[in-house]
């Protein structure tokens, strides 16, 4: 499985293109202030003084700051999604582990990342539209977030559970470990 | 009852604290040598383990600054909270059985002891435990000052009680502290962490109930009281926008694996395969303990926003006036024991890593060998640092308990987690990967802060510097090592990185 560190590597330098590209697209909504001689653009897209109560933000419009992004928050949050499961196929490190741990792996990022494309495009009706109804709660995106999002990871802590002992430490594992320690205290043992 | 409001709100807090003391003496009998003082003896439980790691990252950050950033942000840094389920299972799917395995096979006491085996390189040791004492400096600052606020907030209410200042109260927090880490060591740090996570879960249900009392229509009252006012602030972005929230998600869910706070609890456990219980008791254990930094925040917004309660003069107030005014007085007393378990699991943790990397690694770094007598020297530097770090806070001009611990969290994510969690599971990394992505870590965030303090400087959208750091950082680990030459491993290392 050498691949996966390439993969990695892909992936860290398509996230820090992602940024690039976000941090050369001008942040709206903005003020001009005039500064000495020059006009500096104060972004307000990341919350604005709340107008009654000076210790609240307020987020504005969100059609205004998210409008032109959305779709690149989508990528990043799902490029943030696809590292971190190729992150748990690389500690599933032994050479037995990964053959049969990669497709149940592949299930959680399917189901990770849906819940994820689910909660954007969930934000997208919420952002434009007026009528806001609750989940449990919590408007519908922010329902996606919490109770899907939140929760959907319990499909790899599952998975850890379930193939610890087959996959990740096995009796096996335990005798190997016992003999690569006894072969070390020889060694220092030697050198002493 | 009511009107003893005050009194048994400190009574619970110094039962509490009389408490660390009592565990302090009793696991001075148990510390006899450094692996005693650092690693417990590599005796811990599944229990006290799982406790361990779960207390030690929610911490006073969580139950002081959390709830006041949802009161000023709405669901922003609820980003921080829900990435710890996807945090703990990347943690254990790359260190629970790894760490555990280094710790044994070289008897190490510390991680930059680990990685200094891992890499076969002291300046990959020297750089880490620079990194560890440097971001403790910071976070352990923090934890302090908040709770030396929390301790003030609550003598100030008691009638009998003479006024005091920040500073007294800051000496009788890093007391009590100083006595059952000095003391006990990591022993003393662990068995108190069991009895705060304890309190800590107990605390968050019992609030979560209270809140949803204390505004009428319960969640979906909150919800629509903030939607009515700003729907952004109830979105999933919160007012901090998208970016900047994802930017949060990333550090956080993978920063947890680079806080050595909570992975060296990982070297101590009794087995190895301990580690498949105690993934899931974390997580559980600390989506339960967070449900109190959500709801706190939420209801104390709605309250302001619909007028039945003045406006909080900062952010960090919103879990203290919680309590005072809307919890009944036991769990207020339960809670705010609680508060000050989050904080003192999370300071003792810090406290322990900076004396290992102050007497054991950078000396072993520098010089090629320990101190002798490292235990006299482990105990003087606990205090040393807790001290340093109270001194540190005390004059230092940013006042906001959540940025400093936000801070600390992306230092230690952006320096550590590729040579620790990375690295530590690929055999092709190298040491001058491992040390270019600890320097670069360290000057993007210190070079970033700088231009905040100095030059005005804001992150367009809110993104994290800790989050660019950790990215670039990435990226060069990755880079560097793979094109380069392999490294040489030592046979036993290579052989356990096989299994």
């Amino acid at each position: 499985m050498n691949f996966l560190p390439k993969v990695l590597f892909g992936l860290s330098l398509t996230l820090c293109l992602l940024i690039g590209v976000v941090l050369s697209i001008q942040e709206i909504p903005f003020t001009e202030i005039q500064t000495e001689g020059a006009h500096v653009k104060s972004a307000q897209g990341h919350g604005m003084t709340h107008p009654q109560f000076e210790t609240m933000k307020i987020g504005g419009s969100g059609e205004a700051r998210h409008g032109r992004i959305l779709w690149l928050g989508w990528a990043f949050g799902l490029i943030q999604i696809c590292f971190f499961v190729a992150l748990l196929a690389l500690g599933s490190n032994s050479s037995k582990a990964q053959p049969s741990i990669l497709k149940p792996l592949g299930v959680g990022f399917l189901l990770y990342a849906g819940v994820f494309t689910l909660m954007i495009a969930s934000y997208h009706h919420f952002m434009l539209s007026d009528s806001k109804d609750l989940i449990l709660g919590l408007p519908r995106p922010t329902a996606w977030m919490i109770y899907g999002l939140w929760t959907a990871p319990v499909w790899f802590i599952g998975l850890y559970i379930s193939t610890f002992k087959r996959l990740i430490w096995s009796d096996n594992d335990q005798k190997q470990f016992n003999r690569i320690l006894e072969m070390r205290e020889k060694e220092v043992a030697k050198h002493n | 009852m009511e009107t003893h409001r005050n009194l048994i709100v400190f009574i619970c807090v110094a039962l509490y604290m009389a408490l660390c003391l009592v565990v302090g003496i009793w696991a001075l009998k148990r510390t006899k040598s450094t692996q005693d003082f650092f690693m417990a003896g590599r005796t811990l439980g599944v229990w006290i383990t799982a406790m361990a790691v779960f207390s030690s990252t929610l911490s006073g950050f969580g139950f002081v600054g959390g709830p006041g950033l949802v009161y000023m942000m709405g669901m922003s840094s609820v980003w921080m909270v829900i990435s710890a389920s996807i945090g703990y299972s990347l943690s254990f799917f790359l260190l629970g059985k790894r760490l555990r395995l280094f710790a044994e096979l070289r008897n190490s006491i510390s991680l930059p002891d680990v990685v200094a085996a891992r890499y076969r390189s002291e300046t990959s040791r020297f750089l880490t435990a620079l990194v560890i004492l440097l971001g403790v400096i910071g976070y352990l600052g923090a934890q302090i000052k908040a709770m030396a606020t929390v301790l003030l907030d609550i003598l100030s209410n008691v009638a009998w009680m003479p006024a005091m200042s920040l500073e007294v109260t800051m000496a009788i927090s890093v007391a009590v502290l100083v006595f059952y880490c000095m003391t006990g060591g990591i022993v003393a740090s662990v068995y108190t962490d069991l009895v705060q996570g304890i309190i800590m879960v107990v605390a968050a249900i019992l609030v979560f109930f209270a809140a949803l009392n204390a505004v009428e229509g319960g969640l979906g009252g909150m919800a629509t009281t903030i939607m009515q006012d700003d729907p952004e602030a109830i979105s999933p972005w919160g007012t901090l926008g998208m970016m900047g929230c994802l930017s949060w998600f990333f550090l956080f869910a993978l920063g947890g694996c680079g806080q050595p706070h909570v992975i060296t609890k990982m070297m101590m456990t009794r087995n190895v395969g301990d580690a498949q219980k105690i993934l899931p008791v974390s997580v559980v254990g600390y989506s339960l303990a967070a449900l109190l930094w959500i709801i706190i925040g939420l209801s104390i917004r709605a309250l302001v926003l619909q007028g039945q309660h003045p406006e909080l003069t900062g952010g960090d107030e919103a879990a203290s006036q919680f309590l005072q005014h809307y919890a009944p007085p036991l769990l207020a007393g339960i809670v705010f024991a609680g508060l000050f378990a989050a904080i003192m699991s999370t300071a003792d943790g810090f406290l322990n890593i900076g004396a290992a990397a102050l007497v054991h690694d950078m000396p072993k770094a520098i010089r090629k060998r320990g101190l002798k007598n490292e235990l006299f020297w482990a105990r003087m530097a606990t205090l040393g640092i807790a001290v340093g770090s109270a001194f540190f806070v005390l004059y230092s001009p940013q006042d906001m308990i959540a940025l400093l611990g936000t801070f600390g969290w992306g230092t230690f994510a952006a320096a550590l987690v590729p040579t620790v969690a990375i690295g530590f599971n690929w055999k092709r990394a190298s040491a001058t990967a491992a040390n270019t992505a600890m320097i670069a870590a360290l000057l993007i965030i210190f070079g970033v802060e700088l231009c905040v303090k100095y030059l005005g400087f804001s992150m367009p959208y809110g993104i994290s510097s800790g989050t660019i750091a950790l990215i670039i950082s990435l990226t060069l680990f990755f880079g560097i090592s793979l094109f380069s030459k392999p490294p040489v491993l030592d046979p036993d290392i290579e052989a356990v990185m096989d299994l």
